[in-house]
């Protein structure tokens, strides 16, 4: 019997020769593939569920997240405070749900205090204008314009979409990372760009079909146009890639190209605020 | 995105240090281990000594702490999506057994040889999340004999 | 290669003894095992995918250290033992070690 005077430690197999850096680049890469694969095929699919929601489920559906009738109450406080433009926007509202595919649908405006040139739509069949909004509102073709696009929306159920799409985000990073973890730092971080300009797209549609609304209305797009190239004289290059709405010059071409397309004209009288009704119609 | 900024920073610095100091660490194993290899280990209970007689013997142990960088942790992290051999892991159990042993080694200086070594490993300050998972204790410990007359 | 658990190999005689040898290994599997993993804790019984994962790590542990000891010149690997350690959370991390022998 004898005993070898070796290190056998020499000959162990127990780290394989591999480059680190070159793997990790290809994982990460292969990971945002996929994630990003499997993140938009999810949005995809709910949207076209929402797509083809009926109006009933619509309803239940918002009526199960919440969206409450607390925003109408207040609303209803409100209007004691007499506001002729307030009212007139009420009207022209009522008008043109009449004249959309969400006819049958009681809507309400409600004034926030604030002072940017501001317009939200917001589940539970409402629309908040920003006080400085109505300020600067020069005639009713602008104020149609921001209300049709706010029915825009509606019409294509954003409210419900984002909340798809906030659900799906949050099952992502948790299922698949957990919360504090750089990978879905780095992750989520591109989803949030991609976002934006998803965003900007739905903003886009909405545009387009506060148009047709407008157009429905009035025969002509005047005012409208006016009022983006108002919302744009504030704009710089940053908002382009940071911002959730495209910017003022972007949507105003989009519009005008969808107008030629259907013989809209652009130009058109235009109906100061504060008319009486019946002198104002001219729907067709 | 600052903390994006702050992870990436994290991944370049612990592959830059990582990588530094293991092979470092791995040019320390290899040169003591060759200054140990006339002191062999086994993990056999008994050894036909024939006529050696046995001087003393004694407990010898040797444990290390080490931890993997954060680098390495990241790697590993991606890995585990995917599944299949996690490399970056590999080098630290390797350098932390080596490691165990050489200090057991060192333990018994004038052993001959050591007798029924066991090596273990755990892990060490597992805290929340995957934040402080990454280190690992391993401890060698085995009998070290000393011959009367060595070979 | 003889692989044993036991201090001799009945039968044989040792001719020279090597020393220790080692093979270890960390594997994992991928995500959706693991979360099939998680159901699968509710209703109890066998996870057959980590079932799955420990033989291989086993199997690729012990090649590993087959292979050193092969490198060595040993023929037998004695006294094995199995340990592991726990590093990576859903990791198998696998070691084996025995004394590699020659045997006539």
């Amino acid at each position: 019997m004898s005993i070898r005077q070796i290190n056998p430690e020499e000959h162990n197999k127990n780290v394989s020769d591999v480059n680190h850096v070159k793997e990790v680049i290809i994982l990460v890469v292969s990971i945002f593939a996929l994630m990003i694969m499997l993140y938009w095929s999810s949005i995809f699919a709910l949207d076209s569920i929402v797509d083809k929601l009926s109006t009933e489920r619509e309803a239940q559906l918002m009526k199960m997240i919440g969206a409450s009738s607390k925003i109408k109450k207040m609303n209803k406080a409100d209007t004691s405070k007499d506001n002729p433009k307030l009212n007139r926007a009420k009207e022209l509202l009522s008008e043109m749900v009449e004249l959309s595919d969400l006819k049958g649908r009681e809507f309400e405006v409600v004034v926030i205090p604030g002072d940017d040139i501001n317009a939200f739509a917001i589940p539970g069949d409402t629309i908040l204008l920003v006080e400085e909004l109505l300020e600067k509102v020069e005639s009713e073709n602008e104020l149609a314009m921001v209300l049709g696009h706010e029915l825009g929306h509606f019409h294509h159920r954003h409210h419900l979409k984002g909340m798809g799409r906030r659900l799906v985000m949050g099952f992502f990073s948790m299922m698949v990372f957990g919360d504090d973890n750089p990978i879905s730092k780095l992750f989520l971080g591109g989803l949030d760009y991609t976002d934006r300009k998803f965003n900007q797209q739905q903003e886009s549609d909405c545009d387009l079909y506060g148009a047709n609304l407008v157009a429905k209305k009035y025969a002509h797009l005047g005012g409208g146009l006016r009022f983006f190239e108002k919302l744009g004289e504030k704009e710089g290059m940053l908002e382009k890639y940071f911002s959730t709405h495209p910017l003022s010059k972007d949507r105003i071409k989009r519009i005008e190209t969808e107008a030629f397309k259907n013989n809209w004209e652009l130009t058109g009288e235009l109906i100061p605020l504060g008319l009486p009704k019946d002198s104002a119609s001219s729907s067709l | 995105m600052e903390q994006l900024i702050i992870a990436v920073t994290l991944l370049i610095l612990g592959y830059g240090f990582g990588t530094y100091y293991e092979n470092r660490h791995y040019k320390s194993i290899l040169r003591r281990e060759r200054g140990m290899s006339k002191k062999p280990a086994v993990n056999m209970k008994q050894l036909p000594l024939e006529g050696r007689e046995i001087l003393s013997s004694k407990l010898a142990i040797g444990s290390t702490v080490v931890s993997v960088d954060y680098f390495k942790r990241f790697l590993a992290g991606l890995k585990m999506i995917f599944g299949g051999r996690l490399t970056s892991y590999e080098s630290l159990l390797d350098r932390a057994r080596r490691e165990a042993i050489l200090r057991m080694k060192a333990d018994a200086k004038n052993a001959d040889i050591f007798l029924n070594v066991r090596i273990e490993t755990s892990s060490i300050s597992k805290g929340q999340g995957d934040k402080s998972v990454g280190s690992i204790e391993a401890v060698a410990y085995g009998t070290a004999v000393k011959f009367k007359d060595t070979i | 290669m003889e692989v044993s658990n036991l201090e001799t190999i009945p039968g044989k005689n040792i001719i020279e003894y090597i020393g220790l040898v080692s093979g270890s290994t960390v594997r994992a599997k991928h995500i959706g095992r693991d979360i099939m993993a998680g159901f699968k804790n509710i209703i109890g019984g066998e996870l057959k995918g980590y079932s799955e994962l420990l033989q291989e790590s086993r199997n690729e542990a012990m090649e590993r250290m087959v292979a050193q000891a092969q490198e060595l010149g040993a023929n037998a690997i004695l006294n094995v033992r199995f340990s592991t350690s726990s590093v990576a959370q859903g990791a198998a991390e696998l070691y084996v070690y025995g004394t590699a022998v020659r045997i006539d």
